[in-house]
């Protein structure tokens, strides 16, 4: 089990926004959290990255209860792409090799930068390395957002809306390059999500939130109407294109 | 540049080095503007004369004295309050994520100006003396300058007080200076609307940066605090790299942004606070060298900040020098200097900038 979510309580202002979530990722596992605005994704996410502070339960990565270790600790672990990345005059080679920060004391050692280099060819973006980052594209600073957790080397992934301010063919490039990142180094990978199609595509398992409770875990086999129905209240199809389930809403145009 | 993948490290190499020869070309030029400006002024020693006292090797008595005790205090004071100054608007940029990060606009120059008049106020009339050639100095200047390092320190203390109430947010930190620094302007104008002429002159006078007002003994105290907090912020080179791609990235990378915010604004307040309070308001320095130095090396701390003592220090000094000799014998405020240096070094910033 590579992560292990128990009873996680997240609380703001007196008001319960994550009410008792439990979650389970096993390695070479994607899974992504689903819901409407508001139900409480990017903050269980957030929780689960160390970013906020949960008000009970426990978070586990390969065992070992990350509430307890320093923020430093947690980062050897887990790497975080946040939803928005700040362009900043920093080149993309620099701009990854921030992710080597947790494994950094003073100097840069040849194996941070072998790393680097792994890792922007791995992604296609060693063309890119001197460029600044406020001369990139939006999927371009997508791409080095994940490469620099991947340089972490995590052994979980989080991804908060990865795709968000995409176009169709940067969103593929993005998920595709998840989802092989995931199978190739079997690491498990969390992603909230709001394209229904792209989630039930690329992600093994999908976990729906409501008002901070979670209302239902499923995967392919086991999706239904019913539940995306309860979920956003809204009518949909569910139908079955290339082995892949696609939602379709009825409401008429 | 579009790169190949097998170039990828040698050409980063080669970028890296590139960053490390601008610092170099920068320390020679700075140490040749130091004997430049050691050599310059009304009594006229040449550049080799200067470069041997400075070496040990004798030279004549009298060009001892004015390398030794007149000319380096001011040319160190000149160096520091530069180096200074610039790293500290760097830091405040960078925590702040605002380009208009700096001691003047967060206030604590308006803090140290309020300090220094409500000093010249209470202190009575013989506050003030003209000088010889014309200038006017402040004779309680201990008591002057105390004051406006209390009244910036508790500028910057209020800041980070309120900042932390608030969970250390850049937006908050930018807000309370910006309000604090028209408190303090605020309270100044009322010094100033009932004070007496030579009181007034002398509120005006303090607000003047002047790098030769600082002793021997001020200006070790100056230099043991920049020490100090340069070795702090190089410490956290990483940790502002992170912070500028954003709080969450930063938190996603181990860094404690709430931590690092605060200690990065109490240090460089507490910074430029030592540095105005003995030598005086120096504006544009703080804002004005991040922006050059990012725009040539990029934004990457450790190099950042590095070059950003260097390039302060380097202008600092040739805008003293050049104001000590413009319109000689007058001595311009360094401050005016700096600011028509700067005011269009940033108009071209800013329109690079666009056409981009």
């Amino acid at each position: 089990m590579i992560l292990s979510v128990k009873d996680l309580v997240f609380a703001y202002n007196g008001t319960d926004i994550l009410k008792k979530i439990d979650l389970a990722v096993e390695p070479g596992q994607l899974l992504a959290i689903l819901g409407p605005n508001g139900a409480g994704k990017t903050t269980l996410l957030k929780c689960i990255g160390n970013i906020h502070c949960p008000a009970a339960g426990t978070i586990q990565v390969e065992d070992r209860n990350i509430l307890k270790m320093s923020p430093d600790k947690v980062a050897l672990s887990i790497g975080y792409v946040a939803q928005h990345s700040e362009t900043t005059r920093l080149t993309v080679f620099d701009a990854v090799l921030m992710g080597r920060k947790p494994y950094i004391k003073w100097h840069v050692a040849s194996h941070d930068l072998q790393v680097v280099e792994e890792v922007l060819m791995q992604l296609d973006l060693s063309k890119l390395s001197l460029r600044y980052l406020d001369e990139l594209s939006g999927g371009e600073l997508q791409k080095v957002a994940i490469a620099r957790a991947l340089v972490q080397e995590p052994r979980l992934l989080l991804l908060d809306e990865p795709t968000s301010a995409l176009d169709l063919r940067n969103q593929i490039s993005i998920l595709s390059i998840v989802r092989e990142i995931v199978d190739t180094r079997q690491i498990g990978a969390v992603m909230t999500m709001h394209d229904l199609n792209s989630a039930l595509r690329y992600a093994d398992r999908y976990c729906f939130l409501r008002n901070g409770s979670i209302y239902a875990e499923c995967d392919r086999n086991t999706i239904s109407s019913d539940i995306i129905e309860d979920v956003y209240g809204l009518p949909v199809s569910v139908h079955n294109i290339d082995n892949c389930p696609v939602i379709i809403p009825q409401q008429p145009l | 540049m579009n790169l190949n993948p097998a170039d990828v490290p040698a050409k980063y190499r080669q970028y890296i080095s590139r960053k490390i020869l601008f610092l170099c070309c920068m320390m020679v030029s700075l140490v040749l503007a130091s004997i430049a400006a050691i050599s310059l002024g009304t009594a006229d020693i040449s550049f080799f004369a200067v470069a041997k006292s400075l070496l040990g090797f004798n030279t004549s008595r009298q060009v001892e004295m004015i390398v030794w005790n007149i000319r380096l205090p001011q040319v160190l004071a000149a160096i520091i309050a530069g180096a200074g100054l610039a790293v500290a608007g760097a830091v405040m940029q960078c925590i702040l994520r605002n380009p208009l990060g700096s001691p003047f606009t967060l206030g604590i120059s308006h803090a140290a100006a309020f300090g220094a008049s409500l000093s010249v106020m209470l202190l009575g009339n013989d506050g003030l003396v003209a000088s010889s050639a014309g200038n006017v100095s402040i004779t309680h200047l201990y008591m002057t300058t105390a004051a406006a390092f209390i009244c910036s320190i508790a500028a910057s203390a209020l800041i980070v007080g309120v900042t932390k109430i608030r969970g250390a947010n850049a937006e908050v930190m930018i807000l309370t200076g910006v309000a604090l620094g028209a408190f303090c302007t605020a309270g100044t104008m009322f010094l100033q609307f009932f004070a007496d002429d030579t009181q007034l002159a002398a509120m005006v006078f303090w607000t003047f940066g002047d790098t030769g007002r600082a002793s021997s003994q001020e200006l070790m105290f100056i230099f043991v605090v920049t020490l100090f907090c340069l070795i702090c912020f190089f410490a956290d080179s990483w940790n502002y790299n992170a912070i500028s791609v954003g709080d969450e990235t930063a938190k996603g990378l181990g860094v404690r942004v709430e931590r690092v915010r605060l200690t990065g604004m109490f240090l460089s307040s507490i910074l430029t606070a030592v540095i105005i309070s003995f030598l005086g308001i120096i504006g544009f320095v703080g804002l004005v060298v991040p922006h050059m130095v990012r725009k040539i090396i990029g934004s990457d701390h450790r190099f950042l900040l590095p070059a950003c003592i260097l390039v302060g220090a380097f202008l600092l000094l040739v805008s003293d020098v050049v104001a000590r000799l413009l319109l000689a014998p007058h001595v311009l405020p360094v401050s005016v200097l700096t600011a028509f240096i700067g005011a269009p070094a940033f108009f071209w910033i800013i329109l690079r900038r666009g056409s981009r």
